[in-house]
């Protein structure tokens, strides 16, 4: 993955669930996932990675993959919590997960029900290749 | 110790008043009806299809009830049987009514279409159903899709405008439609307490409360005062953290980056006081039937104490600098006026209820908790505009942190839980209805258990009565406001999929 590190780094997250908010603390000023250059966008066009996370129905799964295909090359899917990685929790037997898996690749994924702030922060500076030091 | 573990459960002064309602419908209704009986907090009639209509109507009509406010629809299965319960409200006589209908699987798949437009003739918050499910996206002017911002993540949106003006808006919840019915049939009931926090994951221990209150007036258990002094606290501590993080919401729409970020920082002292108690930061997972997971030790309440007087500094700072900002107090007044009648009429409670000037708080109103040896006040608005929807979400965050300073003064010793045999409970009613106090509004939970094991379940959050006013008072605002209104709603996702 390193021929997508460079000055600037776009994020982008998508779907509703209790992930977002731990994303999003990461923005605050305690964490600052900014100074490593790592911006959210709101536009698919801008974004490097796509952040997938928290509950999704038949008609989400087809929007997130929209979104995927206006996203420019080069570009990556980052996964995070229990629903994306084991199964959908609400729905167990449902086969959306692994519908979704056959159509992309999941560059990352970051375990956890919701992950903590410092998984998100560790997980983007494992894929930006920068150490933890 | 039998009697010690099962002691009953006081009844209040308002279980008399909710049963001579009961008898004075029984006498009324009494041909129409198949039975009526209390369940918690509301009255459960069973009624066939066919008496409905007259049945609403004597309700909504008769001056001695006056049942005018729709609060919810749902269906749910108990057995091979399917129901639909219908949940309305009487705001001037203070009491709620659940019917509940048989019906059969091919009107489930029609979504109730028949009942639906028979509630609409009396309520006009039914036509939010009536539309749902068919978008006008072939006709609108502008389609709005969900956005990054945590509440307007989950619905789509379209409108249709007069220059810069919104005539008309729909909502559509399609794509935040994700539980299956039948989702809490293979649980056990401790697999239950874990999953129910992600009903409401802006305030992950107030559906675990709730369930577990709810459980315990089934079992007829009476809870420790340290174990209700401990849920209290955790409930003002959650109360805090997501009121301030509706503020860092709002900053984050208006570009305000001062008040955002530090709203951020004092969200994550508020996390860090509730991790160190709970062990989690979102979805604690720490409310047991018959007390609490954990004890709360000395060292955490000589933390708690040390950073309640910079919390309150902190936020009164907050809010110093967002009312002493003449742009912001310019943008946020007049938008999004809710009248106090609307409010009523489509069953929207909490904060959003008290900033249009209806002081109603189910933690005054309701005595299960200890919250009334507890002093504090109730914030009102005036007009109900989103400068008052923050303002009384400030002010309340502040009673909190009173609330909170009054509890770990008094807290008293004893145990945390009272050890009862999960696997294996033993329930003495068949069906109850409970609601609490969350920080959106009033969070409610239907179940029906029989002797041994839960059969059905319903859970309905404040959030979506809020979503299906937002059709409502988007109308004749700015296109550039959408964003503020729907956010200063402080819409719960969670909530919203379960409907």
């Amino acid at each position: 993955m390193s021929f997508l590190i460079k000055s600037n780094f776009n994020i982008l997250v998508t779907g509703f669930g209790c992930c977002k908010q731990e994303i999003f603390a990461t923005q605050c000023s305690l964490y600052d996932i900014q100074r490593f250059g790592v911006n959210f966008v709101s536009v698919p066009e801008d974004a490097d990675i796509l952040v997938v996370q928290g509950f999704y129905n038949k008609k989400g799964i087809i929007r997130i993959l929209n979104i995927y295909d206006r996203m420019k090359n080069p570009k990556g899917i980052i996964a995070v919590g229990s629903c994306v990685l084991n199964e959908n929790l609400f729905n167990p037997g449902s086969e959306l997960v692994s519908q979704f898996r056959n159509r992309v690749i999941i560059n990352m994924h970051i375990p956890g029900c919701p992950p903590r702030p410092e998984a998100f922060i560790y997980a983007i500076l494992k894929f930006l290749g920068i150490s933890m030091q | 110790m039998a009697d010690n573990i099962y002691n009953k459960i006081y009844s209040s002064s308002r279980t008399v008043f909710l049963e001579e309602i009961g008898e004075k419908l029984k006498s009324i209704l009494k041909d129409k009806i198949e039975y009526i009986r209390r369940a918690g907090l509301d009255l459960l009639i069973l009624v066939s299809k066919n008496n409905l209509y007259q049945v609403i109507k004597e309700l909504k009509d008769n001056p001695d009830f006056k049942v005018n406010s729709f609060q919810s629809i749902a269906a749910l299965t108990n057995g091979k049987k399917i129901y639909l319960i219908i949940n309305l409200k009487s705001f001037d006589n203070d009491f709620s009514v659940l019917l509940k209908i048989e019906i059969s699987q091919r009107e489930i798949e029609g979504d109730y279409r028949e009942i639906i437009e028979m509630l609409a003739k009396f309520y006009r918050a039914v036509k939010f159903y009536k539309h749902s499910g068919r978008l006008i996206s072939d006709r609108c002017d502008i389609k709005i899709l969900p956005r990054s911002i945590e509440g307007l993540d989950c619905f789509d949106l379209d409108i249709l405008v007069d220059n810069d003006l919104i005539r008309e808006a729909y909502v559509s919840i399609e794509i935040a439609r994700i539980i299956g019915d039948d989702y809490y049939k293979d649980l056990k009931l401790y697999n239950l307490i874990a999953y129910i926090s992600r009903f409401d994951w802006k305030a992950g221990i107030f559906p675990e409360v709730c369930l577990c209150e709810a459980l315990e007036e089934l079992l007829q258990l009476k809870v420790t005062e340290r174990a209700q002094h401990i849920r209290m606290l955790l409930c003002e501590l959650y109360r805090i953290s997501n009121h301030i993080y509706f503020i860092s919401n709002i900053c984050n729409i208006l570009q305000h980056d001062i008040a955002y970020n530090l709203s951020l920082l004092e969200r994550e002292r508020v996390l860090r006081i509730i991790e160190s108690i709970t062990g989690s930061r979102i979805v604690p997972n720490f409310i047991r039937i018959g007390g609490v997971k954990k004890d709360i030790s000395e060292e955490i309440m000589v933390s708690i104490r040390k950073s309640l007087p910079v919390l309150f500094r902190n936020i009164r700072r907050i809010e110093k600098i967002m009312t002493g900002d003449f742009l912001l107090i310019e943008r946020l007044r007049g938008a999004g006026i809710i009248s106090k009648e609307i409010a009523l009429e489509y069953g929207v409670s909490g904060p959003n209820l008290r900033a249009s000037g209806i002081r109603h708080d189910l933690r005054k109103v309701k005595d299960s908790f200890l919250y009334k040896d507890l002093s504090f006040t109730i914030p009102v608005g005036k007009s109900g505009d989103c400068l008052d929807r923050i303002s009384v979400r400030f002010n309340e965050m502040l009673q909190s942190l009173r609330i909170i300073n009054q509890i770990i003064n008094k807290f008293p010793e004893g145990d945390f839980i009272k050890k009862i045999n999960v696997s294996h409970p033993e329930f003495k009613s068949s069906e109850i209805s409970y609601g609490i106090e969350c920080p959106h509004g009033l969070f409610k939970i239907y179940l029906e258990a029989d002797k041994n094991n839960i059969n059905s379940l319903l859970v309905k959050g404040p959030s979506f009565n809020s979503l299906i006013l937002s059709e409502e008072i988007l109308a004749g605002n700015k296109i550039e406001d959408v964003d503020l209104i729907l956010a200063s709603l402080d819409i719960s996702p969670g909530e919203i999929i379960s409907s």
